[in-house]
């Protein structure tokens, strides 16, 4: 063997033996060698190196780096030295960042006499957007003017394309280093920290996110002065590359987590580095036990746990760090830190951003009643904060609508003495008001009480709690309108974002039933609640009511902001099918087309309106056939959605990948189809975020789309998660007609007669019971598909003659030039040939065909194949096999380019028939042979190809 | 930067990582990964500050979107990061012998100071070859090690990410140790 297999070898033998010992382990040894000498010895050599102390190496990643790093010896004179950067020259170079170079540089023309320092950094700036955008955040940092802010002096883009900062040079070491060398205690600490808190809520207010706050930017002078560098230029470095929506700390060690799940970065960011800080400067270690060197899954892990309670932290410090901080002991700074300081720590540290402090200013105000001994408003999180959070785990995520009833929510508990804030959030007017502040307390009360430390099970659902909330108001009988309408308004948006539509619009038209508003802001918000009301009532199909709060709705927004951009873009974009009924599907595709122009001159449109606007432009284009419109819609939907940094599980992407699978499905193109719609399912299962309806059209699309591939027995398994989420008892007729018909369709396409005819007798009388206009486009496909059923039933009779009825309906309503038309008289070859009537049915089958290519279906479309079996059938029967073989080949031919696997095999099976029918045994066979394990896969065994084929193979004896 | 012309290729990379296609996600991670080295080279030559592998791995894992992957991909980027670190510090361990031999330091007087960088630099070189020829005898094993070391990972999130029991992992580290001791030996 070769030595590389010896050496193979060499390592099993070593696993299987290494845990034998003595005689047993010589004998196996000898036995498993063979005679192989050499091999033994290799065996030996492991056997001896297992049994000897130590570990092979000593060192590891972090030691090796931070070693070879060390001893890197006297850098070479570096070659930016002496050069220029703008009007600067380079006079020594400070250091390496992760962001870039940092140089001490120099004013050559005396106009600022002192050094400063020259930040380049790492990332491209060399389009025309990058450079504009570079030099407006140039501005906007420049005019940041505080004592405690290292002042901007220039910025610029070098020649090599890459942006620069100066800023003036600050001598002073990093705050936790300043602090142990000062020995500082934890009131001096706490001191020192206030001025870093000045500095950013002065950044806050003029709308600058740090993004990097960490001790090495947070320096001081030898004055004793905070000075904090870097403002706002971590967010330059977005935007260089095709990750443009990244926005990154360079460490983990002090990354929150929106920054860590591409989340939006905001003011609370700060907040949660500002909490990490300070743990540090007063406990001495980091929250969650990060180190620099700690390695990137350990990382994630850790954070995805608890913060260490500072209090904790404090006591399990080393001797030498409780020193330093006044020469406290351990046990005496854990003490000290008990209470006030832990908890404001903790106000940081909430991975929740909104749950965080609301601001700079309100932490430092709480620092400073501790220092003055007084007590801090930053709540411990109770126990409706808890519940809150807790609902949230189960997945209350947002929907672009839901998102503001989500935001209604954060109102409740823990923000309570976050009133002003509180309040317009949660969109209630901004006014003390009784009645207010009691809607809140009543629903902190409920979900407080439905928390899980309490009586209701550990898995109560989302909805149970809500449907409690609701059993409670009505117990409350006497509550006053004014505090029981805005609860039930708040209750019919959760009911919706949890996909409820019959309790949402229950709850909202009580909440809305008589309001008056009594300025702009609640009348928006109405407006707002009105929307939701009137797409749960689509939902339902009660299209009046639809109309009816639609148009309230438009009317209180131009009643009360009639000048306002973004409140006209709400209104065009207020469509729903009870407008399309009314105005008719141009007209609305062409207000949906005028909603998004709109939005695209406004500086910047409320991303759910314009990706509601594209849902709304698919779902016209859908409803009309064009292809290319729901594709084109569906792209720019999704690029608009990354552009914005929207999260990959919000339901509105899902939405619009959703629309990008129908159109695949209408261009033919079925496995593309499928694998958009089980991305979507996979995004809207993991996260929880879609709600039943939403999951059952998403499994319906991939069940078209494995249709379409002849999958049949897939695609009806996919047919069972479709009516698991959705009950007919919650949906409205047209949606359950169109659920039975597809129902229908597979079933009979897999051989199911039976079912497949109560499913369509079921869409029949769902059409029915929908109060539907005869002239309705989507009802003669339902009614093909029954009369079809009842042929594959046997009753021909009846089919014909329902079959007859629909056509002289579909003349009259819709013209022999429609498709409709074609669907049907393609509907009556098919009786034709089961019948056996063969004259007729050529004669149909030719006008048929003509029909589809006068409305513009390509010849090479597989449509024309079939009929070229319908050809080769009726051939058949005439007897004149010679004409049936050549049309069946040629089907088969055209099949073999764009049909699918199923129709292949049954075009197949048929021209094994006709060469059966002519006397050949050898083609046959092997034409069955290919045919039948696909035939067998895909239908069940009384399906008619696979009957005949079947039945043809025992002919055979195969 | 050289970055631009690479974007298009990057951008369908990740693209196609994303969609769940691994060997892209390799792929994707080399082409981000070059850029990084290029950059960390120019860093490496001057630097004083602490070396920023770390910080470099972060960055290629962020850039690559590592949070909204699938767990199966993260952990496949996450075991990649740990070759990356290999490949820093080789590229580095074998920078400083080149320089160490060009380089004209009196060894007399930094012999002290150059002991710990020297020790590195040849751990590193030994480990990097043992570990090749470890992967074409037991791939496993090899991975094992690599992410030990060159990853820092603890027993337990070596097994989660490579999806093994505890005790096939032992047993696998059990023979690795033996071979790589027992190489070290000969």
């Amino acid at each position: 063997m070769s030595e590389t297999q010896r050496r193979q070898r060499a390592l099993a033998i070593f696993d299987e033996v290494a845990d034998l010992a003595g005689a047993g382990r010589e004998a196996r040894l000898s036995e498993l060698c063979g005679g192989d000498a050499a091999l033994r010895a290799q065996v030996q050599a492991l056997l001896d190196a297992d049994a000897a102390e130590g570990e092979p190496f000593g060192g590891d990643a972090a030691a090796w780096g931070h070693a070879l790093a060390q001893d890197a010896g006297d850098p070479p004179q570096d070659p930016a030295i002496g050069r220029s950067i703008g009007v600067w020259r380079i006079v020594e170079v400070i250091g390496h960042g992760g962001m870039g170079a940092v140089y001490a540089v120099q004013r050559d023309d005396g106009a600022y006499a002192q050094q400063a320092a020259l930040k380049l950094i790492r990332a491209s700036a060399d389009s025309t957007v990058a450079r504009e955008r570079f030099l407006r955040e140039r501005q906007i940092l420049a005019g940041l003017r505080h004592s405690n802010i290292a002042t901007l002096l220039d910025g610029g883009i070098s020649a090599g394309g890459e942006p620069y900062f100066v800023m003036e040079r600050i001598d002073g070491a990093p705050i936790d280093r300043w602090c142990d060398a000062g020995n500082l205690g934890l009131r001096e600490r706490v001191v020192l920290f206030l001025q870093v808190l000045d500095a950013v809520g002065y950044a806050h207010r003029n709308l600058v996110v740090h993004r990097d706050l960490k001790p090495s930017n947070l320096l001081v002078d030898a004055d004793g002065r905070v000075k904090l560098l870097d403002f706002g230029i971590a967010k330059q470095l977005e935007g260089a590359d095709a990750t443009a929506t990244l926005d990154r700390a360079l460490t983990f060690e002090y990354a929150s987590p929106e920054q860590l799940h591409d989340a939006p970065i905001t003011t609370a960011t700060d907040l949660w580095q500002l909490g990490v800080v300070l743990h540090r400067l007063l406990a001495g270690t980091h929250p969650f036990g990060l180190t620099r060197d700690t390695p990137v899954a350990s990382q994630l892990r850790q954070l995805a746990r608890e913060p260490e309670p500072l209090t904790r932290a404090a006591a399990n410090a080393s001797a030498e760090q409780a020193a330093l901080r006044g020469g406290l002991t351990p046990v005496s700074l854990s003490r000290a830190l008990r209470g006030s300081l832990a908890d404001i720590v903790q106000a940081c540290l909430r991975r929740d951003p909104e749950a965080r402090y609301a601001s700079a200013d309100a932490m430092g105000r709480d620092l400073r009643a501790w220092l003055d001994d007084r007590p801090i408003a930053a709540m411990r999180l109770s126990r409706s904060e808890r519940a809150r959070l807790w609902l949230r785990r189960n997945r209350l995520l947002a929907a672009s609508i839901a998102a503001i009833a989500v935001a209604l929510f954060a109102g409740t508990g823990v923000a309570l003495w976050q009133a002003h804030v509180a309040r317009v959030q949660a969109n209630i007017a901004q006014r003390e008001s009784a009645n207010a502040n009691a809607a809140m307390q009543f629903l902190t009360e409920i979900f407080a009480a439905a928390s899980p430390e309490k009586s209701l099970k550990a898995d109560v659902s989302v909805r149970q709690l809500l449907d409690h909330a609701r059993t409670e108001l009505d117990r409350h009988g006497g509550v006053d309108p004014k505090v029981r309408q805005p609860v039930q308004r708040m209750l019919g948006r959760l009911y919706f974002s949890l996909d409820d539509p019959k309790r949402a619009a229950e709850m909202l038209q009580a909440g809305t039933k008589g309001v008056q508003p009594r300025d702009r802001t609640d009348a928006l918000v109405l407006a707002d609640d009105l929307v939701i009301e009137s797409r749960a009532l689509e939902s339902l199909e009660r299209f009046p009511e639809t109309l009816a709060a639609a148009d309230q709705a438009v009317a209180l927004r131009k009643q009360f902001a009639p000048e306002d951009a973004e409140q006209q873009l709400r209104s065009l974009a207020n469509i729903t099918i009870a407008h399309v009924q009314k105005y008719g599907l141009p007209a609305c595709r062409r207000q949906a087309d005028e909603a998004l122009a709109l939005a695209m001159r406004m500086p910047d449109p409320p991303a759910d309106v314009v990706l509601h606007v594209y849902a709304l432009i698919a779902a016209g284009a859908r409803f009309a056939d064009d292809r290319a419109r729901l594709l084109q819609a569906s792209d720019e939907g999704i690029a608009f959605a990354d552009r914005r940094g929207m999260p990959p599980e919000s339901p509105l992407r899902i939405e619009l990948i959703r629309n990008r699978a129908e159109a695949l499905i209408l261009l033919g193109q079925y496995p593309q189809a499928e694998a958009a719609a089980r991305q979507a399912i996979a995004m809207a299962e993991t996260t929880g975020s879609s709600g039943d309806t939403r999951t059952g059209i998403l499994y319906s699309v991939l069940s078209h789309a494995l249709s379409g591939q002849g999958r049949y027995r897939e695609a009806l398994a996919m047919q069972g998660h479709v009516q698991q989420h959705m009950p007919r008892s919650d949906t409205g007729p047209r949606n359950n007609a169109a659920i039975a018909s597809n129902l229908a369709s597979l079933q009979y396409a897999v051989g199911d007669y039976v079912n497949g005819l109560a499913s369509a007798r079921l869409a029949m009388a769902e059409l029915g019971r929908g109060a539907e206009e005869a002239g309705d486009l989507r009802r003669p496909p339902v009614e093909v598909k029954y009369a079809q059923q009842l042929l594959a039933n046997g009753r021909t009779a009846d089919a014909n003659a329902e079959l007859a009825a629909l056509l002289q309906r579909v003349r009259r309503s819709e013209g022999e030039d429609s498709e409709n038309y074609a669907l049907v008289l393609e509907a009556m070859v098919e009786a034709a040939l089961r019948s056996g009537d063969a004259a007729n049915g050529q004669k149909l089958l030719d006008e048929t065909r003509a029909r589809y290519t006068k409305r513009g279906l390509p010849p090479t479309h597989a449509r024309f194949a079939q009929f070229l079996r319908y050809d080769a059938a009726f051939a058949r029967m005439r007897g004149d096999l010679v004409s049936a073989e050549a049309r069946q080949r040629e089907a088969l031919q055209r099949l073999q380019v764009n049909g699918n696997p199923f129709d292949i095999a049954a075009a197949r099976a048929e021209l094994a028939q006709i060469r059966f029918e002519r006397g050949d045994r050898a083609e046959p066979r092997n034409l069955l042979a290919q045919a039948l394990p696909v035939l067998r896969e895909s239908v069940l065994p009384q399906e008619t190809s696979r009957a005949a084929a079947e039945a043809l193979a025992r002919k055979l004896a195969m | 930067m050289q970055a631009t012309s690479q974007q298009p290729e990057v951008t369908v990379l990740l693209t196609r990582a994303r969609a769940g296609d691994s060997a892209a996600l390799g792929q994707a991670y080399s082409a981000v990964y070059d850029e990084l080295k290029r950059a960390a080279r120019s860093q490496l030559r001057c630097m004083r500050d602490d070396f920023q592998t770390t910080a470099l791995v972060h960055e290629a894992y962020l850039k690559l979107g590592g949070a909204q992957m699938a767990a199966a991909n993260r952990n496949h980027l996450l075991a990649l990061s740990a070759r990356a670190m290999r490949q820093v510090l080789v590229d580095n361990a074998r920078a400083r012998k080149a320089d160490k031999r060009g380089g004209g330091q009196d060894a007399l007087t930094l012999s002290a100071a150059l002991g710990k960088g020297e020790q590195a630099a040849v751990e590193v070189l030994a480990l990097d070859e043992l570990l090749s020829s470890l992967s074409q005898l037991d791939e496993r094993a090899a991975q094992i090690v690599e992410l030990r070391y060159f990853g820092g990972y603890s027993e337990v999130e070596v097994a989660a990410m490579l999806d093994i029991s505890d005790r096939t992992l032992r047993r696998d580290w059990r023979r690795a140790r033996a071979f790589l001791l027992a190489e070290m030996q000969a």
